[in-house]
């Protein structure tokens, strides 16, 4: 079979698994008793694929997205990446912040904020400007190198974000709610901005946590439905959406809808269920 | 790609003009008269026998006092040795402070372990320091300069400690995605985020160095301002006495305007950012 790898891949036909939780669950000790953030996740994530994990705010996204990322050490359950068990954030994988007020760092100019990401491999500072320049230039921001990050809007904040967490060169990228405090124009921008960097770089897997249906559909190859707390996965949908997307005609498209009716159904039925 | 969005711009615009009358005596200039009538008094109180007093020259005769001193080199070089000694008791006490303060903040085992001793030594005041640290370090600089990095010490760390530990978490988990190690994270994430508190407590301990090493001037040595402060005073030269007052405060007021301006470069986008 002399077929491109990455093609097999973006075909869905592969289940070479990249990023494995495996019984993966996080409790919280606190006075008066335990809670049970996430009860028992085993989820397999393939290599350049586009998966999501979407379920209702408080069951334990972020957290468990945080849990692969090795920023968070699991209750109990192993998280793997290339085989190899996560302790720590591996190289080759990044996370990138919800709040990116918070993530990025004021006291740097923007491409300092970037270059940040290459202080490890690159020890010339010159050649890490100018390689920091190149990732602005991905993202549309090579004019604003010179600014600060808090004289740049939400949405600009955001892909100087995205930017520096590109320039660490991932092979895994984990994004939690990345677009959830820019405006419904911006997020569209963004989100057309992460599928062309994703359709861009073959070997890139990303793992996107988001409470909005339309997003998770439009965006991905796969979707992990979280139940409420103690959370499990409780289902896995294959979109099937054809690739490119398109931001208007994708969401008209019959299997979008299907995809966000049920989706949708599912995560009010159950708030419905238990308010 | 989309069109990138306008930057939000700096909050530019001038300041409303103030009434003509205010602007002649008002703002900054007000405070300034103020000292102007301060020593006219002063001045007009010793010369027209208001006060009568060896003790209490006319400013007049204190300036020149100062010229004499300066020229003379004898208050020249007692400014210069406490400048000296509150300048290296300053960085000695500060950087260890900023060092141990942003060290304890990664450990809470070492915090544990250390805060009860810190808490102990803090409210020590720092004149009952000095007998026993000239029993070990005797009367000249390495016994001031350990009192001044010790009085400074305090103040830093707290400040220090307390910033590191308040900073945004956030900042910590985006050095450890991008695998920052450990000594890139402190000098490049968590000391930079953590400068705003550092200088809260830099700046109070401008004026505690100044205060200690002129203490331990008039406590023990024959050197420094402090030292030639109290020969003026038991010389009954009240004139070199206040001369040798007023070059010191000049001096804490000068040390203190340079501190705000390197706050000000240094801190920029901590007071654009909110």
């Amino acid at each position: 079979m002399i077929q491109s790898a990455a093609a097999t891949i973006r075909a869905g036909k592969t289940s070479d698994a990249l990023l494995s939780l495996e019984g993966v669950s996080k409790h919280y000790g606190m006075r008066g008793g335990e809670t049970v953030a996430l009860a028992s996740i085993d989820l397999e994530i393939r290599r350049g694929e586009f998966m999501t994990i979407i379920g209702p705010s408080g069951c334990g996204k972020s957290t468990l997205l945080q849990i692969a990322a090795g920023l968070v050490l699991p209750s109990a359950g192993t998280v793997r990446l290339d085989g190899h068990i996560v302790t720590g954030p591996p190289p080759g994988m990044v996370y990138l912040f919800q709040q990116y007020t918070k993530s990025l760092f004021p006291w740097r100019n923007v491409r300092a904020n970037v270059a940040f990401a290459l202080e490890r491999k690159e020890s010339n500072r010159g050649r890490r400007n100018e390689a920091a320049q190149s990732f602005l230039a991905m993202v549309g921001l090579e004019d604003f190198a010179d600014h600060y990050p808090w004289q740049l809007s939400g949405g600009m904040q955001q892909r100087v974000a995205i930017a520096r967490a590109l320039a660490a060169s991932p092979t895994v990228l984990l994004m939690d709610e990345p677009f959830s405090s820019v405006d419904a124009l911006t997020r569209m921008e963004l989100q057309a901005l992460v599928l062309e960097v994703w359709r861009k770089r073959d070997d890139l897997t990303i793992v996107f946590v988001t409470h909005d249906v339309e997003e998770a559909v439009y965006l991905s190859d796969r979707i992990a439905v979280l139940s409420r707390r103690p959370s499990t996965i409780e289902r896995i949908i294959d979109t099937g959406l054809p690739r490119p997307r398109h931001p208007i005609e994708t969401r008209d498209n019959p299997i979008f809808l299907r995809h966000r009716h049920e989706l949708l159904g599912t995560l009010l039925g159950r708030a419905d269920a238990h308010p | 790609m989309p069109a990138v969005a306008s930057v939000t711009e700096g909050k530019a615009g001038g300041r409303l003009r103030r009434p003509a009358l205010r602007d002649i005596i008002g703002g900054k200039r007000l405070g300034f008269w103020f000292i102007v009538a301060l020593l006219l008094l002063w001045e007009l109180s010793a010369r027209s026998g208001l006060v009568v007093s060896a003790n209490w020259p006319p400013v007049s005769l204190t300036a020149v006092a100062v010229v004499h001193g300066l020229a003379g080199g004898d208050l020249l070089a007692a400014l210069s040795g406490t400048l000296y000694r509150v300048a290296a008791g300053y960085v000695v006490g500060s950087a260890s402070a900023v060092i141990l303060g942003l060290l304890l903040s990664t450990s809470a085992l070492a915090r544990r372990t250390l805060e009860p001793t810190i808490e102990l030594l803090r409210p020590l005041p720092i004149p009952a320091l000095i007998p026993p640290l000239v029993l070990f370090l005797g009367l000249d600089d390495p016994m001031k300069i350990t009192v001044v990095a010790f009085t400074v010490f305090f103040p830093v760390f707290v400040n220090t400690l307390q910033g590191a530990m308040s900073i945004e978490s956030t900042f910590r988990a985006v050095a450890a995605t991008f695998g920052t190690p450990w000594f890139a994270t402190m000098r490049g994430v968590l000391l930079p985020a953590t400068v705003p508190y550092i200088f809260a407590g830099l700046r109070v301990s401008i004026g505690l160095a100044f205060v200690s090493a002129v203490a331990a001037e008039m406590v023990a040595g024959a050197s420094g301002v402090g030292y030639y402060i109290t020969s003026m005073q038991y010389a009954g030269r009240g004139a070199d006495m206040f001369a040798a007052m007023f070059l010191l405060g000049l001096s804490g007021y000068a040390v203190n305007a340079g501190f705000v301006a390197i706050e000000r470069r240094l801190l920029f986008w901590y007071h654009s950012a909110k």
